[in-house]
């Protein structure tokens, strides 16, 4: 008997139905009147219909699930829910979960709150806050490849593509990614392949260090011993078959060690400039490690990488940096050089 | 002398004629008949569409235009398969035309919504990201391998059925399976979360696979 490969269809909610149905018949109608449709195609071949359609689906978000800065969060059951923020943030509380969705970020919170939760960070970058759960009903916060899995704890996820990094801030969670398996307790980060950490340890560790002995860090992460505590000897676990429930609740709610204090952006974007031209591999990771924040630094950052990538000859790379500037920071001091760059690198 | 027929119209076998009967209601223009096919049939078709394409995405863009050819083209329905296979086949012309116009949409990076069946979050995080690797992979195929894959390996249909919908023959289909599936393990051999994910589809490779000397 053949199995089918398992895709679960997530269902169309009703308020979908109803513009399709609507806009169906509302062409049937337009056909048999031979007239122009009254409604529009929710497909459109202009990129500003799509658009549209994009804005109003944030807005509906924003409206269902945003609150005011000075308001009281809103309380939200389990039910499949897709956030996405623009400039402001948002705050959810979830069933044992206080989550804070940072601007230009989008995520999908799902699962039942007494069994296990999933969170998908789509973008962006959230901030999680969990009561201590039991351990065989964990969080899950999925940003890409890499899987975080908590049972209480406060820590942040960042994705920007197919990057990750984790921060704790409080208690231990558990990160995996390519089959593997690592736990990061308090005051420690741990970055996947194209991020870096930005706390001090790194920035002084060698040039060109080695991918720690102890560290799950696929493809040449950079993060050092002392960052990034091994994980007790469970046992390497595959995502096919992912992390074996902890034998007890993994809650140390340990007081965080003094967290090494962490160089700035500037100071990070300054020695990215000065190893371009001797180690460009050094200054595109520092400078990646400073784009996925949103102050000037990131913009200069973003737009120095880009530029970089230009030089080296990587046209592609340089077009995704370069549209992604203009996409963050339509405003930004190096809008104008970042169209021209593009414009070289088409 | 050879024997004249009394009419050159070809014969139809009606296999369903209930299905006929209903479709002639909406052909005469019964909105209420054809309000009913839409939310009879909108549940399956949405799944079937959602697995060929892997996302809702364009989603009600692809049931507008499926329903809306249905709608236009009952008149053509002459009860020989079921109104559900009848649609079906509708759904997938919709479906071949949306990978030819994709090119030209905006391209958003693609979303697979989050599984919520099932006890445990890991099992539907790894899931969830092997289905995206996937249809990552599935976008990289020719569009007509791509359909005749997912309509076998993930939505079950027969081949023979999928040949039909697809109109093409039998060998034909079976080389489209065949040739996808060979293009997606060969790029997916070094991911091991989505070679786990595609032996899940072993189980009927036989068939496919025979085609490998066509």
């Amino acid at each position: 008997m053949r199995r089918n490969l398992e895709v679960q269809v997530e269902p169309l909610t009703e308020q979908r139905w109803s513009r399709v149905e609507r806009a169906i018949f509302a062409r049937l109608d337009a056909e048999a009147s031979g007239r122009a449709p009254e409604t529009p195609r929710t497909r459109s071949h202009a990129p500003l219909a799509w658009m549209s359609a994009a804005a109003a689906f944030a807005a509906l978000a924003l409206v269902i699930f945003w609150r005011a800065p000075t308001g009281a969060p809103r309380e939200l059951g389990v039910s499949p829910s897709r956030i996405s923020t623009g400039k402001n943030p948002s705050h959810l509380e979830l069933p044992g979960v206080s989550l804070d969705v940072n601007p230009e970020s989008a995520v999908v919170v799902g699962g039942e709150a007494q069994r296990s939760m999933l969170i998908v960070v789509d973008r962006g970058e959230i901030a999680c806050d969990v009561a201590p759960r039991a351990a065989d009903a964990p969080l899950i916060v999925q940003a890409g490849e890499v899987r975080v899995r908590v049972v209480g704890t406060r820590f942040k996820v960042s994705r920007l593509g197919e990057s990750a990094r984790v921060e704790v801030q409080k208690g231990v969670v558990e990160v995996s990614v390519a089959g593997k398996t690592t736990t990061v307790g308090a005051g420690e980060s741990w970055a996947s392949a194209k991020e870096v950490v930005s706390s001090a340890p790194e920035v002084t560790a060698p040039r060109e260090p080695s991918v720690p002995s102890g560290a799950m860090l696929p493809d040449g992460v950079v993060v050092p011993e002392a960052h990034v505590r091994r994980a007790p000897p469970r046992g390497a676990v595959t995502q096919a078959h992912p992390v074996t429930p902890a034998p007890a609740p993994v809650v140390e709610e340990r007081e965080a060690p003094a967290a090494p204090r962490a160089r700035s952006s500037q100071d990070l974007f300054e020695s990215a400039a000065k190893v371009e031209v001797s180690d460009p591999g050094r200054a595109i990771t520092l400078y990646r490690s400073i784009e996925t924040g949103q102050d000037s630094w990131a913009q200069n950052a973003l737009f120095a990488h880009a530029r970089l990538e230009a030089t080296r000859g990587n046209k592609g790379e340089a077009r995704r940096l370069l549209l992604q500037y203009l996409s963050r920071f339509p405003r930004g001091a190096n809008a104008d050089d970042a169209r021209a760059v593009l414009e070289r690198v088409r | 002398m050879p024997r004249e027929h009394p009419t050159a119209t070809p014969l139809h076998v009606v296999r369903a004629p209930e299905d006929l009967l209903f479709a002639s209601k909406c052909v005469a223009g019964d909105r209420a008949a054809l309000r009913e096919l839409f939310q009879r049939e909108r549940q399956r078709v949405h799944a079937l569409l959602y697995r060929v394409v892997g996302s809702n995405a364009h989603i009600e863009d692809l049931l507008q235009d499926t329903f809306l050819e249905v709608f236009r083209s009952l008149s053509s329905y002459r009860g020989e398969a079921s109104l559900r296979t009848w649609i079906d086949r509708c759904a997938i012309r919709a479906a071949y035309a949306y990978f030819g116009r994709k090119a030209r949409l905006p391209q958003l990076e693609p979303v697979l919504d989050p599984i919520f069946k099932g006890p445990n979050a890991e099992e539907r995080a790894s899931l969830r990201e092997a289905a995206r690797r996937l249809y990552a992979e599935l976008d990289k195929l020719e569009t007509k391998q791509r359909l005749a894959f997912t309509l076998f390996a993930i939505e079950g249909l027969p081949l023979n059925e999928i040949a039909k919908m697809m109109e093409a023959s039998l060998m034909t289909t079976k080389t489209r399976v065949w040739r996808a599936r060979r293009a997606i393990e060969k790029r997916a051999r070094k991911d091991a979360l989505l070679v786990e994910f595609l032996a899940d589809d072993k189980g009927d490779e036989k068939d496919a696979e025979s085609c490998e000397e066509t």
